[in-house]
């Protein structure tokens, strides 16, 4: 899984941090021809949020406490997705404040038993631990601008959307290595390698300036009445995004064990344990893309189910829906996760949609929560 | 990235690696969700690169400081040359009073070499320091002489760019200087770095940077200096010492000829000569002066004494090196790179010093090897076989001391028999008597010969065993065997100047007071003892201790004594006191060994040195209650009126060679009587009542004098004829012991013809102007049912002869003592250890063993470690000092650290390591438990230490690469 990833920055410190000038180029660029556009929505105010947590691997508490807990299975991905926006749709436009936190990890299975396990202060089984992770993080707020059109009688309603963020909380790298235990612990042999920049320097406890960056990201959504009972949507978030930050700190680490050996000659070569470089560099990252594509068939004019995959990285989310109409402008519904075994209700009522999804009520043991709220109020 | 590799398998790592392992993944998902809000934002240090060393331009302007010594130049010429063309740029003058010069080089002067020579030397008005221990010439150490032109030391730097420079010149930077210019590309930037540090390396100096290493004069009394200035002003020294050994009446063509010497042995010298040769100054006899220099120094500090017990320990090693062999001093592998290039070199040794250290610790070689020596040593010890062959030697020693006695008094003596049991066989020989022993003592066979030189004197009181006297040169070799012990004895040479031993033992009285002394004491002067020799266990261990015993003393003395007064008739029942105390003091002892130990297939090189010093340290043990009787004195009168029974009795000890003794005005008295069986002179004083008793004692022994019972008026006076008594002495000793009775007033009368008007506020301030700096008094007086003792100081007789009147009036106690003391359950203090105002006492510990670790560099694998440890007290406050020194392949580092627990807390005590480069290393601990510190080169800092996963040391350096160091 490609979350994020950086070159080393060297093309970006070549050209530079890219100006606010560049950017409302490039956007005057794609909603110039929209503009043009008929449209025939009417215009609103409106509000939203919606917020995911999901890891395979602990409790979301667990997430949010340092690693701190008891629940534990060895996994592959934990990720925050977490936005709030507010703005006014008129006609085919729709411009909005938003903020928004994102936070990615991937790993190996055994990387995440062996960070539990330390963060845990439990004993680890003699083996071999793979201690690849992946992690991108990062928070913003700004605006977005969009624009949706429909087609062939609107059967096709496409929308694009363009965020220009200011960014912060900066931590985005990845470490590779593997561990081999033998003798229960005592003999230890590895390797890791570390190359991260941050906001907050987490191994050597620097005080650094933390860094602040600019991004830019792009959406698009697509919704396809297919047969007068059966649509297709498709949403593609941060299809493309990048973020340029300036003098981010940054280290590059290398770890070992094998820090003594011969050279064919008797001579002692010492490779020191740990070593690597701090830098302050511009760097440039991304945000990682998300996927969500839903078939909703119209039952009768009151009920009506729904199938949608989402996916992050190796990650795919499948839930059913079914949803019920009450009156003109109230509906409920009931959806299961397949994956996670998380179940949820929603409402919509005139303007006002909520929806709440988990695998598990208690908190403390739940490892997917979703949950969304929007209102609007059209004039 | 991340090619995973196996290591080793079975090499247990530290547990912290799998911590840090863990932690490096687990920090970044850890940061999940969470909050940067405490993130701090103050700026980190920005990256900086070593500026280039910039271009010399035209005309540049510098100043340069320092001070020249040969010993220290006193108002020498300081002459700054261009060192290429030896165009003069700038003169100047050291001061008169401490050396040290300041002179500039202007814009003007137009110069834009790449180097400079900074030449201090004599002239008219100039003088040096005499530093030699022998002194220079008719000048003693410690006085200045004049110096002319011919006269000099020099010191050959880059030029500096600006600002100012230390420019320190001596022999050392001389030395230097021509190895520099004698490199084979001339005279560079590298060939000088690489010069000095070859010289520092030579003379175990760890910073390299010998130009920056201020001049110290150590004749000149309590300036205190770093280890490296304290080393380098004993090896110059040393060397002004070694020189004048040698022969040399002129110091500048001495010196130029050692240069040249040493030039022509690649900048190495020969180690220890077979046979002394005048015109070789070996690395030993330079290493003796500079022990010999410290000896004299009153330079007091704890570093010094840690530079003169590593002299000594190199001292020890020199002496126990093959004859004829040269030093093989190198250059820092790292002379001459820039500032950030030594930081990293630094922290490369100290990673490539922990893994060979970790390495041999795993294989536990060294550990397991100690351990085997130290089982078979302490079995040996433990056998009756071991105890035997100690005992033959010692009774053969006594032997020949013994024979030797009785051969000086008759010379034409070949064999003497001594007790009956050992027979010794003497004859004449060119270098002197020799002393022969072939026979078995106790199952031992013994076969030694001693040769005691022509000129020796041994004088051992037999008579009363109160003295011995010994002084010259011998030697002593052999060998020592029985059926588990073989001592074989290459060489035994002792060169002992003076030893003199007092020991009174027991007194006891018969006629109610028991008077309980016994006191020792030992006067030496230089002494230096050096014992090569073998020692094989020839159990199945294969033990061998072989390797070269060093006593060296520069003179001191020491004394033990116990005293304890006890009245046993039932007129004063349950009377007495008691104390015992010792007292040293000694300019340096010191115990070295240095040689190798083998077991079985292992064999390790060591040395170690042990040595002690001190005085005026007095330390008081068991003491014990005192209960003595209350009197009281009354000021201004002239004659001691007592009740027939106030003064339960009186003793005064008196240690000389001749005294009187006056007694007067008693009613009616028994006293003084002596046991003719402890004492053969000593007279009996009987039945004194009513007149006036005057009785002269001779001897030439030592007098107690002891009453008791005064029943009437007494009057005592005690008249001394110093001048028969302490003939040339100026440390005799007067010691009194007077304890009185009840109610009672004691004085002593001063003649009429004394000249004394008064009365004498106390005997101290009566004795103090007749008596100065030859007498030492104590006094042992009551007040209020507490005795008190006073210390006088030490007197000397200035006329002879002295009739002195001891008078006792008023003498103030409690102001001598406080308050305090007057509470009716005094004790002594149950144990104690007092220091006068000047006292201090020091011992020091430094051992040096040497190993192959053929893994650091295969062309230069003996690595030397040395610890050095001391413990001074000094005003009454403990300091000590442990110093770690590890020298392999041209790196020399040095740890060390004040107070008692240096690895555990480094909160009281910042860790330093230091290198032949310059660059340090700091590590402290603050209240948090955080550890921090920082690697400067100059003082100007290169990485920044911190500490991440508990264990593990960071350096950051200013380019912001990082790397562990453990």
């Amino acid at each position: 899984m490609k979350n994020a990833s950086y070159d080393g920055s060297a093309g970006i410190r070549a050209g530079g941090p890219i100006s606010w000038a560049v950017v409302r180029k490039v956007l005057a660029a794609i909603l110039a021809p929209l503009a043009l556009i008929p449209t025939s929505v009417a215009q609103e105010i409106y509000a939203e949020s919606d917020a995911i947590f999901f890891s395979d691997t602990l409790p979301v508490s667990s997430l949010l406490d340092g690693l701190q807990g008891e629940n534990f299975t060895p996994g592959e991905a934990s990720f925050v997705h977490a936005r709030a926006a507010s703005g006014f749709r008129w006609k085919w436009l729709d411009v909005a404040a938003i903020v928004r936190y994102d936070y990615v990890t991937s790993y190996s299975p055994s990387a995440s038993t062996i960070i539990f396990s330390e963060r845990n202060n439990l004993d680890l089984p003699d083996g071999t631990f793979d201690l690849s992770l992946d992690i991108n993080r990062a928070f913003a707020y700004g605006g977005r601008i969009g624009a949706r059109h429909s087609f062939f009688d609107d059967r096709l309603s496409v929308g694009v959307f363009g965020s220009v963020l200011s960014t912060s909380q900066l931590l985005n790298g990845s470490t590779e290595g593997s561990l081999e235990l033998l003798n229960n612990g005592a003999d230890i042999a590895g390797v890791v390698q570390v190359d991260y920049v941050y906001d907050r320097d987490l191994i050597f406890d620097r005080e650094v300036d933390a860094p602040s960056g600019i991004g830019v990201a792009f959406d698009i959504e697509a919704a396809l009445q297919i047969t007068e009972k059966l649509r297709a949507d498709v949403k593609v978030e941060d299809l493309w995004s990048r973020i340029w930050w300036d003098d981010a700190p940054r280290t590059v680490l290398d770890a070992t064990t094998d820090t003594v050996d011969r050279d064919d000659n008797g001579l002692l070569i010492v490779r020191p344990f740990l070593q690597g470089q701090n830098s302050f560099e511009d760097v440039t990252t991304r945000y990682s893309a998300r996927t969500r594509a839903s078939l909703n068939y119209q039952i009768t004019e009151r009920w009506s189910l729904s199938q949608d995959i989402f996916n992050l990285g190796d990650t795919f989310l499948t839930t059913s829906y079914v949803d019920f109409a009450i009156a003109k402008d109230l509906s409920v519904g009931a959806e299961v996760e397949w994956t996670t075994g998380g179940y949820g209700v929603s409402m919509s009522w005139k303007k006002l949609s909520l929806n709440l999804v988990t695998d598990d009520i208690e908190f403390d043991d739940a490892n997917y929560l979703k949950a969304s709220l929007s209102a609007s109020f059209a004039f | 990235m991340g090619i995973f590799f196996k290591t080793k398998r079975g090499r247990t790592a530290p547990a912290v690696y799998k911590s840090a392992l863990a932690s490096s993944a687990a920090i970044l998902l850890a940061a999940c969700g969470g909050s940067s809000s405490d993130t701090s934002v103050s700026a980190a240090p920005p990256p900086t690169a070593s500026p280039p060393p910039p271009p010399v331009s035209s005309g540049v302007s510098f100043i340069s400081g320092g001070s020249g010594s040969l010993g220290l130049i006193l108002g020498g010429t300081v002459e700054i040359q261009d060192a290429e063309t030896g165009a003069v740029l700038a003169t100047g003058q050291t001061s008169t009073t401490n050396g040290l010069y300041s002179v500039t080089v202007p814009e003007s002067a137009g110069f834009d070499g790449p180097f400079i020579r900074v030449i201090v030397s004599g002239d008219d008005d100039a003088v040096m320091v005499c530093d030699a221990p022998s002194g220079c010439g008719t000048t003693a150490f410690g006085i200045t002489f004049p110096i002319d032109a011919t006269e000099s030391v020099q010191i050959l730097l880059p030029t500096p760019v600006g600002g100012a420079v230390t420019a320190t010149a001596n022999k050392l930077t001389t030395l230097a200087s021509a190895l520099a210019e004698a490199a084979p590309g001339g005279l560079t930037a590298l060939s000088i770095a690489e010069a000095n540090s070859q010289v520092a390396d030579l003379f175990g100096i760890i910073d390299s940077d010998l130009g920056d290493i201020a001049n110290v004069n150590i004749a000149g009394g309590v300036l205190l200096g770093s280890a490296d200035e304290l080393r380098v002003a004993l090896i110059n020294a040393g060397i002004l010492e070694a020189l004048f050994q040698a022969g040399a009446s002129d110091i500048g063509p001495a010196l130029d000829a050692f240069v040249d010497n040493f030039i022509s042995d690649g900048g190495q010298l020969i180690i220890r000569e077979s046979t002394p040769n005048d015109d070789v100054v070996s690395l030993e006899e330079i290493l003796q002066g500079a022990v010999d220099a410290g000896g004299l120094s009153s330079i007091a500090s704890n570093i010094f004494e840690g530079v003169s017990a590593g002299l000594g320990g190199d001292l020890a090693d020199a002496r126990a090196a093959p004859a004829d062999t040269f030093t093989e001093a190198v250059p820092s592998p790292n002379a001459g790179a820039t500032n950030e290039e030594l930081a990293k070199a630094f922290v490369a040794d100290l990673q490539l010093i922990f893994a060979a250290v970790e390495e041999e610790q795993e294989a536990a070689n060294l550990e397991a090897f100690a351990e085997r020596v130290g089982d078979a040593a302490e079995a040996l010890i433990d056998t009756d076989e071991a105890e035997a062959a100690l005992e033959a030697a010692i009774v053969s020693v006594d032997a020949i001391l013994a024979a030797f006695d009785q051969f000086s008094d008759d010379n034409t003596l070949t064999t003497v028999e001594v007790n009956g049991e050992i027979t010794v066989a003497i004859a004449d020989t060119i270098d002197g008597a020799m002393f022969t022993i072939n026979q078995l003592i106790d199952g031992t066979a013994v076969s030694i010969e001693a040769i005691v030189n022509s000129g020796s004197i041994v004088e051992v009181d037999t008579f009363n065993n109160f003295s011995q006297l010994i002084s010259g040169m011998g030697s002593f070799s052999g060998t020592i065997e029985n059926s588990l012990v073989r001592l074989e004895i290459a060489e035994l040479s002792a060169t002992i100047d003076e030893l003199g031993l007092f020991d009174v033992n027991e007194f006891e009285s018969d006629f109610g007071v028991d008077l309980n002394v016994d006191r020792k004491s030992i006067s030496v002067g230089e002494a230096t003892l050096l014992f090569d020799a073998t020692l094989t266990d020839l159990s199945d261990s294969g033990l061998i201790l072989r390797g070269l015993i060093g006593l060296e003393l520069l003179g001191g003395e020491a004394s033990s004594g116990e005293t304890f007064f006890f009245t046993t008739t039932g007129l004063f029942d349950n009377t007495g006191v008691g104390f015992e105390e010792r007292s040293v003091s000694l300019d340096v002892l010191s115990v070295s060994f240095s040689g190798d130990v083998t077991e079985g297939a292992d064999t390790v090189e060591l040395s170690f040195l042990i040595a002690g010093g001190g005085q005026n340290v007095t330390v008081t043990d068991s003491p014990e209650k005192i209960d003595a009787i209350t009197y009281s004195v009354e000021p201004g009168l002239q004659s001691l009126t007592v009740d027939s029974d106030a003064i339960a009795n009186l003793s005064i000890f008196i240690r000389g060679t001749e005294f009187s003794l006056i007694s007067a005005s008693q009613a009616e008295a028994e006293l003084l009587t002596f046991d003719d069986s402890q004492f053969d002179l000593i007279q009996n004083f009987t039945s004194i009542s009513g007149e006036e008793i005057t009785q002269k004692i001779s001897s030439d022994l030592n007098l107690f004098f002891a009453s008791s019972f005064f029943t009437g008026a007494p009057v005592l006076r005690i008249e001394t004829n110093l001048a028969s008594a302490f003939p040339g002495s100026t440390n005799a000793e007067f010691l009194g012991f007077f304890q009185v009775g009840t109610a009672g007033t004691l004085l002593f009368d001063p003649p009429d013809d004394f000249g004394v008007s008064g009365a004498p506020n106390n005997i101290i301030d009566y004795l103090n102007p007749l008596l100065q700096n030859s007498l030492r008094a104590r006094l042992v007086c009551t007040i209020d049912d507490r005795l008190v003792l006073l210390d006088a100081p030490v007197l000397t007789a200035t006329e002879n002869p002295i009739q002195a009147t001891v008078v006792l009036d008023d003498v103030d106690c409690s102001s001598a003592f406080g308050t305090g003391f007057f509470n009716n359950n005094f004790f002594f203090p149950e144990s104690s250890v007092e220091f006068s105002d000047d006292a201090f006492a020091v011992a020091v510990f430094s051992a040096s063993v040497r190993q192959d670790l053929t893994g650091i560099d295969p062309d230069d694998p003996t690595v030397e470690l040395s610890v050095f440890g001391e413990a001074t007290a000094r005003d009454g406050d403990f300091d000590s000092i442990l110093s770690v020194q590890l020298f392999f392949a041209g790196r020399r580092f040095e740890t060390d650290s004040r107070g008692f627990d240096i690895i555990d807390d480094l909160t009281e005590t910042p860790l330093f390591i230091r290198n032949q480069d310059g660059v340090v290393l700091r590590v402290s601990e603050d209240s948090n438990g955080e550890i921090s510190g920082e690697i400067t080169v100059d003082g100007v800092t290169e990485a920044e230490i911190s500490e991440i996963a508990g264990d593990i040391l960071i350096a950051t350096f200013n380019d912001g690469s990082f790397v562990s160091i453990n």
